[in-house]
């Protein structure tokens, strides 16, 4: 509606304005104006001009004159002769306007598609945002249920798509956020709630925050929900009630089924408990595995873990930066039932690598394989240290040797990543340098060997590693 | 809605149109001013439509409104905004769409602009200029529509082709139209004068102006379009004799003629049978061109247009327009008289020999341009009429009309003595003679084509600071005097001096890079110096980089002279994913006698790369003397000559006369 107006508005005054001559009050007009005759005149003028620059003779400028003048004449006849009346003549302004009007309107309704919208790009974003999520893109389908949010924010759906899609990405905290909304919408769903408590604990680093208890605590009272007897026998073993803990997680277990998701879990998490208490494991888990029974600290060939220890302390204080030692060592101290040592092994281990993420997540996977991560809730001495941005930021302050240190783990820790990832061209290049910085070239020589191999074939990248390393190793 | 609006605004454009060849003549018939002045009111709502059916399609190109077939195939979301602009006119749609705008620009400036024009020949002007627009637009709303949806819009376009996304060749089709269309005014007014039987003095100054914008207009896109292919192609060649080009070329050199003709008729009232059909031809060689582009009966670059169906509607359009304009020819002519009489020595016959050259020159690239096509409709046979052809054939036809115009000047209007004209030139001969040893001492030249070429150019060059010197009254008058005497030259008279040095700057440019350009193509590692000619070319590193939507290799090439390091420069070669093309950007630096410019090409595999190096000189005396042809039509159009007419005006001016 809205654009025909337009379209018949636009036709209406395009045609009045063509139209417009015939709706003039009448006038008499010549038909050559004398814009001819001043022409001519300024032609003389210009010859005048001429003769006064010296440019042509004075008999020149009479012949121009004379042939200037007769045409000049010629013109004047003309101007006599003609005049043209201008008449208002409304019949003849309608007849043409209504003509112009007509096809103009009438050949686009034939071809035009009249009313239909634009559509430019920023109006269809939902549309692109949708093709996308259906492609696959999980970042295209948050946006898109972000937008949804904003219009209906009462949608549960919406809320409880977005906390699973933010999850899925791992952004724990935007997770926690959109569940918390739909915990909201949805108060007596005890799943949801248990999904949004299990959202904080995953924000919170694994630690059972207290309003995260409380909610896992009324979710219990009401129904069996699997998820809120776990979390609330992890926030008991996190306060240190490691009886409390290991009674929880017990009845959960003989509660599930034994392919339940759960169960491994559940069925580590005791093996740590039963190992901090000393208990015996076939009395908890009566269907225990060797190495759940060895995890547990019930090996039956304990002084074989000793001499091991022994072994991996000697190893290990030669040479520190062998993360997998460091691991079995705080791995073997604690199923021979010394989780302080263990704990404090992990630290010290971890310590040597500050300036290699990929180690120190290696070593966070084993504090949580053997429930350290629980002791360390009590006891800050316990968890594992994880070098903040200020460590690093501090290691010129620090004295050489720690200084040499330092280095020395995060160039280990880099040996480690890429032997078991090699597909990082910069890494190796950073690793090849290390070594020379170090002054340990046959390192750097062997490990530029090693990627070379990892790289075999690759004409583009075996360029860029040479062009990489080659000031470093003379290459 | 904007867009569905546009598209009525083109109908209503046509409606206009129509109503605009029409109605006016109907009204010199029955001597209705009433009548005629629709043609004013009719030209302004057509350009009014047409502008706002343009503004709607470049809209559309702007926010990526994908559900335009038009935006669909020739843009992409990622494209830098300047190219969603010009990519409006990067298409055939588009281009034609561009091409009527500039028709209706013309008419409404006529409206505007042509008051002092007598209503008659005006409101008749307008009409012829009319006609023309209604078989335009209704080639682009019933072949090749722009405001065509598609049902189900896609997620992005199809992308522009990467050669065209670039400044040089963005505003190389707008100022290619001007020029184009620009003789369509020329046209309608050989065309009126034809219909009313009135050629004069007046006419042809009403007309000039407008073929002065032409030409000026074709000047410069023809440079554009060479510029671009110089540093775009990476080939360091300028002009190809690509059928396109000569597309263009030969509006250029015809509406050249008839910008000298129209002089005559308006000085000395003769040429007046000539200048008309001159008119015709030039704006027929301008239909020529756009068939030619248009149809896609000629593969090249340009030719993106390859539908039969247009290609036959151009065809009948060119044989309506052309056809009938030639037949009123032959049936008014003889009713126009031949005016002013003038002896073999004379400013007139100089100008008509100009003119005889230059349709000759126009001939010879017509039958390199059509020959091929015809030879292929006769018997199939696919040939290519190349550079040997032109440079045979073309050279030394451009060359004698070069040096007839160092004389052209010498000569006076009527009757000019031969004994003054003949020892003016044998003393611009001994200058240039001098000039052109002592340039080939100094340089070492000797290649004898190369010689002759710049003796050329330098005697245009001689003969018109000679001329020039001569109206200042050297040596006669004091220099103070002189001065003076430049300054107070008409600015029609510095039209002349500016488009005629400008010609043999252009002409030493084009002779310079033709003969003795150096080049060097090969494969080199970093750090490895290539002589060419008295340079050395390094290239240091090539680094990868990304653009807006494009990936690109940006390599370092230091210059040096003599172990002097001159310029490091960077070419580049990009791809464009969405087209899934390359192109490559030329390095050049630019120095007074010529360019340093360097393409990077593939890399070879072992850490090397193909490199072409040139040093190309003369090269930016081609532009300059490009840009100075093009300020001398604009400086001539200001003279005050051409604001004469107006009754009113003319009286206000009388006391500074």
């Amino acid at each position: 509606m809205m654009f025909w107006f337009a379209a018949f508005g636009l036709t209406f005054f395009g045609a009045l304005w063509i139209a417009w001559p015939f709706l003039r009050k009448d006038s008499v007009e010549m038909n050559d104006a004398d814009g001819a005759i001043s022409v001519f005149r300024d032609q003389l003028d210009e010859l005048d001009r001429d003769l006064a620059a010296g440019l042509i003779s004075e008999d020149e400028r009479d012949a121009a004159a004379q042939e200037i003048e007769r045409r000049t004449l010629a013109a004047a006849r003309r101007l006599d002769a003609g005049f043209s009346l201008s008449h208002r003549a409304p019949a003849a302004a309608a007849a043409v306007a209504v003509l112009a009007g007509t096809l103009a309107l009438g050949g686009y309704a034939l071809f035009g598609v009249p009313g239909e919208p634009d559509q430019p790009l920023a109006a269809r974003k939902t549309e692109v945002l949708e093709r996308r999520a259906s492609a696959g893109d999980v970042n295209a389908r948050i946006a898109l249920l972000i937008e949804r949010t904003k219009q209906s924010p009462e949608s549960f759906e919406d809320w409880w798509t977005l906390a699973v899609s933010y999850a899925s990405i791992g952004d724990d905290a935007a997770s926690v956020e959109a569940y918390r909304h739909a915990a909201e919408l949805a108060p007596d769903e005890p799943g949801v709630q248990a999904a949004y408590a299990e959202a904080m604990v995953l924000a919170n680093g694994n630690k059972v925050p207290t309003a995260a208890r409380i909610i896992f605590e009324t979710v219990m009272r009401k129904t069996a929900d699997p998820r809120a007897r776990y979390y609330v026998s992890l926030a008991k073993a996190q306060a240190q009630d490691f009886d409390g803990a290991l009674q929880g997680w017990v009845a959960l277990k003989d509660d599930s089924a034994p392919d339940a998701p759960w169960m491994p879990l559940v069925r580590r998490d005791i093996v740590n408990m039963v190992r901090f208490l000393k208990y015996d494991l076939t009395e908890y888990l009566p269907d225990a595995t060797e190495a759940e029974i060895a995890a547990a600290g019930g090996a039956s060939s304990a002084e074989v873990a000793v001499t091991r220890i022994a072994e991996l302390e000697a190893q290990l204080s030669e040479d520190p930066l062998d993360y997998v030692a460091w691991i079995e060592l705080a791995t073997r101290l604690a199923q021979s039932g010394d989780n302080e040592k263990a704990a404090t092994v992990l630290t010290q281990g971890a310590a040597h690598f500050a300036g290699a993420p990929f180690v120190q997540q290696k070593f966070d996977d084993a504090a949580r394989e053997l429930g350290m991560d629980i002791l360390g809730a009590a006891s800050d001495s316990g968890a594992v240290a994880s070098p903040s941005a200020e460590d690093v930021a501090t290691i010129s302050a620090l004295p050489q040797a720690e200084q040499d240190d330092l280095i020395n783990g995060m160039v280990a820790g880099l040996a480690a990543e890429l032997a078991e990832n090699p597909g990082s061209p910069e890494k190796w290049i950073m690793l090849v340098r290390s070594y020379a910085n170090l002054g340990e070239y046959e390192k750097a020589t062997e490990a530029y060997e090693s990627a070379k191999a990892a790289f075999a074939g690759n004409a583009e990248v075996l360029d860029m590693l040479a062009a990489g390393v080659a000031d470093a190793i003379g290459e | 809605m904007i867009t569905e609006l546009g598209h009525l605004a083109l109908w209503i454009a046509l409606a206009a149109a129509l109503v605009q060849s029409i109605v006016p003549l109907w009204g010199t018939r029955a001597r209705s001013a009433s009548a005629m002045r629709v043609a004013d009111t009719a030209a302004q709502v057509q350009f009014l439509g047409a502008a706002a059916a343009f503004g709607a399609l470049t809209w559309a190109y702007v926010v990526s409104d994908f559900s335009l077939a038009n935006v669909i195939m020739n843009s992409h979301s990622s494209k830098p905004m300047l190219y969603k602009v010009t990519g409006v006119w990067a298409n055939h749609e588009g281009s034609m769409l561009l091409w009527v705008l500039m028709l209706a620009l013309f008419g409404v400036l006529i409206s505007v602009f042509g008051r002092m024009i007598p209503v008659v020949m005006r409101s008749t002007v307008l009409a012829v200029q009319a006609m023309i627009g209604v078989g335009f637009y209704l080639f682009i709303l019933l072949t090749s529509n722009p405001f065509l949806r598609v049902a189900s819009p896609p997620l992005d376009g199809q992308g522009m082709n990467p050669l065209l996304q670039d400044p040089g060749v963005a505003f190389h089709p707008p100022l290619l139209y001007l020029g184009y269309v620009g003789f369509s005014t020329a046209f309608s007014f050989a065309v009126a004068a034809l219909i009313t039987g009135r050629v004069d003095p007046a006419w042809a100054r009403w007309m000039r102006p407008w073929v002065l914008i032409a030409w000026s207009g074709l000047t410069a896109g023809i440079a554009l379009g060479s510029w671009w292919s110089y540093y775009e192609l990476g080939w360091g060649g300028f002009w190809f004799w690509d059928p396109v080009e000569n597309a263009s070329f030969m509006p250029w050199l015809i509406g050249t003629a008839l910008l000298h003709s129209a002089i005559v008729v308006e000085k000395r009232n003769a040429l007046l049978k000539w200048t008309i059909l001159l008119s015709i031809l030039t704006f027929s060689l301008s239909l020529i061109g756009t068939f030619l582009v248009r149809s896609g009966i000629l593969s090249s670059v340009h030719a993106f247009a390859t539908d039969p169906g247009r290609g036959a509607f151009i065809l009948a359009l060119l044989i309506i327009y052309v056809g009938g304009a030639l037949m009123l020819y032959t049936w008014r002519a003889a009713t126009i008289g031949e005016g002013g009489v003038f002896s073999i020595w004379s400013r007139e016959s100089g100008l008509l020999v100009n003119n005889m050259g230059l349709t000759a020159a126009t001939g010879v690239v017509f039958v390199g341009t059509l020959y091929p096509l015809g030879l292929e409709l006769f018997n199939g046979a696919k040939i290519t009429v190349g550079a040997p052809y032109f440079n045979q054939a073309f050279l030394p036809v451009f060359g004698f009309i070069m040096f007839a115009a160092g004389i052209g000047p010498f000569l006076s209007w009527k009757r000019a003595r031969p004994a003054v004209v003949l020892k003016k030139t044998a003393f611009g001969l001994a200058v240039t003679v001098l000039l052109t040893a002592g340039v080939a001492l100094a340089f070492g030249l000797r290649d004898a084509v190369g010689l002759f070429g710049l003796f050329i150019a330098l005697w245009l060059a001689v003969a018109t600071l000679q001329d020039l010197a001569a109206r200042a009254g050297l040596p006669r008058v004091s220099p103070g005097v002189a001065l003076r005497r430049i300054a107070g030259l008409p600015r029609s008279a510095w039209g002349l001096y500016l488009g005629h040095l400008g010609l043999a700057i252009a002409a030493a440019g084009v002779v310079a890079v033709s003969v003795w350009k150096e080049e060097a193509i090969q494969t080199v590692a970093f750090g490895t110096p290539v002589e060419v000619g008295p340079y050395a070319f390094t290239l240091d590193k090539v680094e990868n980089s990304t653009g807006p939507n494009y990936q690109t290799s940006i390599a370092t090439v230091t210059v040096s002279r003599g172990g002097t390091t001159l310029v490091t420069l960077h070419p580049e070669r990009r791809f464009y994913p969405v087209e899934g093309q390359p192109t490559t950007e030329a390095g050049i630096a630019t120095m007074w006698h010529g360019d340093i410019y360097a393409v990077l090409g593939d890399p070879d595999g072992r850490g090397g790369f193909v490199t072409r190096y040139y040093y190309n000189p003369g090269v930016p005396w081609m532009w300059f003397g490009a840009l100075m042809m093009t300020l001398a039509a604009l400086v001539s159009l200001t003279d005050r000559r051409l604001r004469i007419g107006a009754p009113a005006r003319r009286l206000a001016a009388q006391p500074a006369e």
